[in-house]
């Protein structure tokens, strides 16, 4: 418990207004703040790893691109996400992020020892782009454990994705690029700011040919027509059906994703290799079987991994390192046992969770500690995340025409294309079935205001819910652009919602009303 | 004897409500809010203890809440409370049989459901946006040209509604100065204002799950035109409240005063 109720001082204290990043570390006790503190040494030392070799690029690459500029704060997202969190919570969390960032630490360094912009004259950089195929995010990219002598890179995730995480401000420079280009600004600011990136030309230029789609909305079908304007390169498009439940679907799926494999074929001049592939479906099928681990301890009642740490995992896991990353697995299973260890000591103390609580729509990037938020201020536990249900089945590990079938049925349940396409039922039955399950009674109901998919359900998401008992806490957010609904803003439809429903004390008082609208 | 207030610091009025021991109303003052909360709320506070025997002043008040807006800057308040669990109690204590209520304030619209016991069972709200408040009405009577009072009784003799499209204030505004300047009959150009806000309480009221009878709370509750197209459009029954229904949260307040006031002996 990080607040003390003697001085009244919490972790609200921990932000100003004034400030980007927060006054000081937290104090969690003698032993967590010196594991936190060798988690945080353990982060700078990879990070040097990673990025040492490409130093003088980095350096170049600040100066740049504005984007890379936010990966200095990564630490402080650590921070952010392990905050007020204790004993294995800590842990689990800790492990969580670090399998994350260290795969993202890796994918900065692959585009800027790639990158044409950084290294214009480098003959080791254009051998290193001639293996390259870039991804829209969202892509298929695990086809790519099919072609172990290439890489493949989703070109949007460091400069766009995963860095409007890891600082709020980040995606702000490029959504207003976009809209003074002319786009209107009740657009979705996810396709907003990828466009945004193309107009300011702050993409790394890293591939030999491109992988583009037709994404789950109609704002990411036009950013990514203009990005292959934009990247100017071979291009094959991928179109995952929306009404993927029906089965006469999965043929021309099947057929859409061989085609990209013949295209990498054709462009580079290589060959498919099965068994390098089957490999890497073995990993995935082992990523999944750790996920529904995770989950399967959070139906009960001692959950154990939750928030961020269950659900940017999963996310960044199946769609950005999807199974190309062995290391993946390797943290997954130590995470798990450490899970199983949390679990008996949960049921030892009988540590049960005071709300519990799912999360459904699509989470505002530029506040993804939010559910840590809520945990410590009224000791709400997020049990799952709409955004991390993905795909779960198993890919089949030996049957050339089985396996495709399987993946094209994985990526049409891809993050914003599982629930929010394919009918309503993916969408609305679906969450009622997920509060059974988690056996939760409050549903973080995201509303994304810039998006539509959601919208046309309110009415029946509310009466539902009324008839179920669930109560539905509706928070608005502009996904990528905190300046639309803020943070805070966020936090007060919680605040109002648990003061006058629930009559709800807060755990922290201090974290009930705080001013980070700067901070990273 | 000891006495317990709620005052509801509003974006455009303060109301503040005293009770006795047994729940009675002894003294209420609705006063026009001035751009300082705690200045609004001292006032009202002031004229409300000075129309009671035994209270000299705001400290003699056994247990003081604060609600509304500017809840925060109610002097010498014990605590506050969201004016959504205060309009709920103020309902229940004045109709125990209401079940759902519209509030329309100055600057925002909610859709409240109450339990048996005056409790929250789930709220839905605008508060981005004037369409639809007190502020909507403010504008309207004054393209109008006349009072609240005079608008809210206008729409009442209109053979037909002239639709209003704009949502907006701004445009609903000026969408209006031009139906009046084309010379369209004022009475069924004001039905058209009341029925696009009760169409916004349609939404409020069903997000928050209103099923067989309504109340209004608030300023506007008072706006007759707006009670009519209320029962127009949502089909239901608007119950009138025995008790000025601007009050309700003030009220509730003092309501919640009086039972923890209460508890502490």
């Amino acid at each position: 418990m990080a607040y003390d109720p003697k001085t009244g001082k919490g972790l609200g204290d921990l932000y100003s207004a004034e400030h980007r990043c927060t006054k000081r570390r937290e104090w969690k006790g003698l032993k967590d703040t010196l594991y936190d503190y060798g988690c945080w040494l353990r982060l700078l030392g990879m990070l040097g790893c990673k990025l040492g070799p490409v130093l003088p690029q980095f350096f170049r690459g600040l100066k740049r691109y504005r984007w890379l500029v936010s990966y200095i704060t990564t630490p402080a997202f650590l921070d952010r996400h392990t905050i007020g969190l204790r004993g294995y919570e800590l842990r689990y969390t800790h492990q969580q992020f670090y399998a994350v960032l260290q795969n993202s630490a890796g994918m900065i360094r692959d585009l800027l020892e790639r990158d044409e912009n950084l290294n214009p004259h480098s003959k080791k950089a254009a051998e290193l782009r001639s293996k390259t195929v870039i991804f829209d995010e969202m892509m298929p990219i695990q086809i790519m454990n099919g072609f172990p002598t290439l890489k493949g890179i989703p070109i949007q995730m460091a400069p766009i994705f995963v860095v409007g995480e890891v600082d709020q401000q980040a995606n702000i420079y490029y959504i207003d690029a976009i809209e003074h280009y002319g786009l209107a600004s009740d657009v979705c600011p996810l396709p907003a700011a990828e466009a945004g990136c193309c107009v300011v030309d702050d993409y790394p230029k890293v591939g030999a040919a491109y992988v583009s789609s037709s994404m789950p909305c109609d704002g990411s079908v036009a950013s990514t027509m203009y990005s292959n304007r934009y990247f100017k390169l071979p291009n094959y498009q991928i179109t995952p059906p929306q009404r993927f439940n029906e089965p006469e679907v999965q043929e021309y799926a099947v057929k859409n994703l061989w085609g990209c494999v013949e295209f990498i074929e054709k462009q580079f001049n290589v060959k498919f290799d099965w068994d390098a592939f089957f490999e890497g479906v073995k990993r995935y099928n082992k990523e999944s079987d750790y996920m529904i681990e995770k989950w399967d301890v959070n139906c009960t009642d001692y959950p154990q991994i939750c928030g961020a740490a269950l659900a940017l995992h999963r996310e960044y896991e199946m769609q950005i390192a999807s199974s190309l990353d062995p290391k993946m697995c390797k943290y997954d299973a130590k995470v798990n046992k450490l899970m199983k260890k949390g679990y008996a000591h949960s049921v030892e103390t009988d540590d049960k969770p005071r709300y519990r609580a799912i999360v459904w729509s699509c989470p505002a990037h530029y506040y993804s500690n939010f559910t840590y938020w809520a945990q410590n201020c009224w000791g709400i536990k997020t049990l799952v995340d709409m955004e991390c249900m993905l795909a779960y089945h198993h890919y089949d590990e030996h049957d050339k025409k089985k396996v495709l079938v399987d993946m094209a049925r994985g990526y049409e349940r891809m993050t914003m294309r599982s629930h929010s396409n394919g009918g309503y039922v993916n969408a609305l039955d679906e969450c009622w079935k997920m509060c059974e399950k988690f056996n939760a009674n409050i549903v973080f109901m995201y509303n994304h205001v810039s998006c539509k998919n959601f919208a046309g359900l309110q009415g029946l998401f509310e009466e539902q819910a009324r008839e179920r008992g669930i109560h539905l806490i509706w928070i608005e957010h502009d996904l990528m652009d905190p300046r639309t609904v803020s943070r805070k803003a966020m936090r007060d439809r919680v605040n109002r919602y648990m003061t006058t429903v629930f009559r709800a004390e807060p755990l922290d008082p201090t974290l009930v009303d705080y001013d980070d609208d700067l901070t990273w | 004897m000891k006495y317990f207030g709620g005052c509801d610091v509003g974006s455009t009025y303060t109301k503040c409500v005293i009770l006795d021991e047994a729940g009675k109303m002894v003294s209420d003052v609705t006063i026009r809010s001035r751009i300082n909360s705690e200045i609004s709320a001292k006032e009202a506070l002031d004229q409300a203890v000075a129309k009671v025997d035994g209270l000299s002043g705001i400290g003699d008040l056994a247990y003081l809440i604060g609600t509304g807006y500017g809840r925060n800057k109610v002097p010498q308040a014990q605590e506050n409370i969201s004016e959504i669990s205060c309009h709920a109690m103020g309902v229940h204590v004045v109709d125990p049989t209401v079940k759902a209520i519209i509030d329309i304030g100055g600057q925002d619209v909610k859709g409240i459901a109450i339990d048996q016991d005056g409790t929250v069972l789930n709220f839905a709200m605008n508060d981005k946006c004037a369409a639809g408040t007190g502020r909507f009405f403010e504008a309207m009577a004054r393209a109008f040209e006349c009072t609240l009072d005079e608008f809210s009784e206008l729409s009442l003799s209109a053979k037909n509604v002239i639709p209003i499209t704009a949502q907006c204030t701004v445009f609903a505004e000026s969408e209006v100065i031009t139906l009046v300047g084309e010379g369209k009959p004022r009475d069924e150009i004001a039905a058209g204002i009341q029925q696009s806000v009760a169409k916004r309480c349609f939404v409020m009221a069903k997000k928050a799950g209103a099923k067989d009878h309504i109340t209004l709370t608030g300023g506007c509750a008072k706006n007759k035109g707006l009670k009519a197209a209320i029962e127009n459009v949502l089909r239901i029954k608007v119950t009138e409240l025995p008790v000025d229904p601007q009050l309700m949260g003030a009220l509730g307040a003092a309501e919640y005063a009086r039972q923890k006031g209460m508890e502490q002996e």
